[in-house]
């Protein structure tokens, strides 16, 4: 058959958190990068996903301050009033 | 060892982000030493042979040193560290956009083994000399086979063309062609075998191309 | 009854362990500072409904000071006091399943959900078969202070208030909260594939909703 093995672009958005967490085999990790090398949609797909966890990680410090951890303090003075 | 490593513009490796470090005229750059960097890094410094080089386009090419254990691993070097020892300046936007367009003449090369003769568009594909001649070739009227050998040659086309009206974007497009050109002569083959001797064939004019 | 013997999984919680043990407020205050926002975030993530979730919230650290002397160590402490929040979480959104977004509890984890439309690729029969038909945008074009802006933040918040449940919790933890893979699947119970699966699911719909987002910006 003529089709030369490769990855297409399908295949690389449902393998992308596999790829940026490390877990693929090389030969499979080596495939992705070389696809990115050559394909400007791919490397925006990827520079999307990456800005999305930029912005995911932003969540962590941009929550309003109503965390009611206050109201805790009573309940951990009853819980030690019964030890 | 001594071995080839593109990297985007400012020395900085395409996947790891890493900076590597600049030589000091005749000086080799300090070692880089492999660290990791984020989970999808495996923390060791990659390079190529010349054998391996359409494969990883960027914006710079530098002949690097390698050092430690040194394996070659699904078409990259693998190493504990590297140091750069000078840049390859031949290796620039009007040298990938030359590449580009050679990959677009060996695709029409392959797309002339599939076109069956007597065929209008087979002659004015072997009298182009530029990819600006391939993109002009009109081509009606082919059977599936013949458009898909003709579609390689026009995406090269139109991917060397793109290469020299944007020099930023000529080693993605080099590297675009490598992969239209090694497709087009695996489809003219009906052989996937035929995309690596492709692939070999190239790296062969880049090395002279460079004076690798 | 006598607590279980300290484990030493890390010396600053073999630390903290002792501590409330012996009842010291500090140490409480300490953890309670550490987990209260990422308690709140994960149980959003289960219940829909905020008074709910502080509840939840509330009766986990309850269950923590409950079993503290029992505390074995066989996960970290904190990866120990998410895996109680989860559970009744989870018990929770199920008790109150009529809750819209919420219905279907890992219901829809298994079909076949792409992580971006087919109709973005060309079809196979294509010579470029499976590559992009309508490739996603370089989004470094855009003024950062629109990519990265308030607007940006609630799209992506949006967008995880409309995640399943389980996918909803596996991206706040390694995405929002920025654990390690393991302490995820510890406490949340999940393989490391689902935990991937999970999270592949959700990262791709969250950069879906920001691509449209961004997209419309551009066009207005």
């Amino acid at each position: 058959m003529a089709d030369v093995a490769h990855v297409t672009c399908r295949e690389l958005v449902e393998v992308l958190t596999g790829f940026l967490d490390g877990v693929l085999d090389p030969a499979e990790r080596a495939d992705i990068e070389r696809h990115i090398v050559l394909c400007g949609g791919c490397a925006n797909h990827v520079g999307q996903m990456e800005t999305t966890l930029h912005l995911l990680g932003l969540l962590a410090g941009d929550e309003p301050d109503d965390a009611p951890g206050a109201g805790l303090l009573p309940a951990f003075r009853a819980w030690r009033a019964r030890r | 060892m001594i071995a080839y490593k593109f990297l985007r513009a400012g020395r900085v490796g395409p996947f790891s982000r890493v900076a590597w470090p600049a030589p000091a005229g005749a000086e080799p750059g300090a070692w880089l030493q492999a660290v990791s960097r984020g989970r999808a890094c495996d923390g060791r410094v990659h390079a190529c042979r010349a054998e391996d080089l359409t494969d990883w386009f960027a914006t710079e090419l530098w002949r690097v040193e390698l050092d430690g254990a040194v394996a070659v691993d699904c078409g990259k070097l693998v190493a504990d560290r590297g140091r750069l020892l000078a840049r390859v300046a031949a290796w620039d936007a009007d040298a990938a956009a030359a590449f580009a367009e050679v990959c677009a003449l060996r695709a029409r090369d392959s797309a002339l083994a599939v076109l069956a003769p007597p065929c209008p568009a087979a002659t004015a594909l072997a009298g182009c000399a530029t990819a600006a001649d391939l993109a002009a070739v009109r081509a009606p009227d082919l059977a599936p086979r013949e458009a898909r050998a003709v579609g390689y040659v026009r995406d090269g086309a139109g991917a060397a063309l793109a290469a020299r009206a944007d020099p930023a974007s000529a080693p993605e497009q080099a590297a675009v062609n490598a992969f239209i050109a090694s497709h087009a002569a695996a489809f003219a083959a009906g052989d996937a075998a035929a995309a690596p001797l492709e692939r070999a064939a190239l790296a062969d004019w880049l090395v002279q191309r460079l004076a690798l | 009854m006598a607590p279980v013997a300290i484990p030493a999984r890390s010396e600053d919680e073999r630390l903290l362990v002792a501590a409330l043990r012996r009842g010291e407020e500090a140490a409480f205050v300490e953890l309670v500072g550490r987990y209260q926002a990422p308690l709140m975030r994960l149980a959003r993530s289960f219940v829909r409904d905020r008074a709910v979730a502080e509840e939840v919230v509330q009766e986990t650290w309850l269950a923590v000071l409950n079993g503290i002397d029992r505390f074995e160590g066989r996960s970290s402490l904190k990866t120990w006091v998410f895996q109680i929040l989860s559970n009744r979480a989870r018990t929770r959104a199920v008790r109150e399943h009529r809750s819209a977004p919420f219905s279907s509890i890992g219901g829809d984890e298994r079909g076949d959900e792409p992580a971006v439309d087919a109709e973005r690729f060309l079809a196979p029969g294509h010579r470029w078969g499976g590559h992009w038909a309508a490739a996603p945008a370089d989004w470094a074009a855009l003024p950062e202070e629109r990519l990265l802006g308030r607007e940006s933040l609630a799209c992506v918040r949006t967008a995880i208030g409309g995640l399943p449940p389980r996918q909803a919790s596996v991206l706040v933890l390694r995405d929002v909260e920025g654990w390690e893979p393991e302490e995820v699947c510890d406490a949340l119970g999940l393989s490391p594939g689902n935990q991937r699966i999970l999270l592949h699911r959700a990262r791709s719909k969250v950069r879906a909703a920001l691509e449209s987002y961004l997209a419309e910006e551009v066009a207005a």
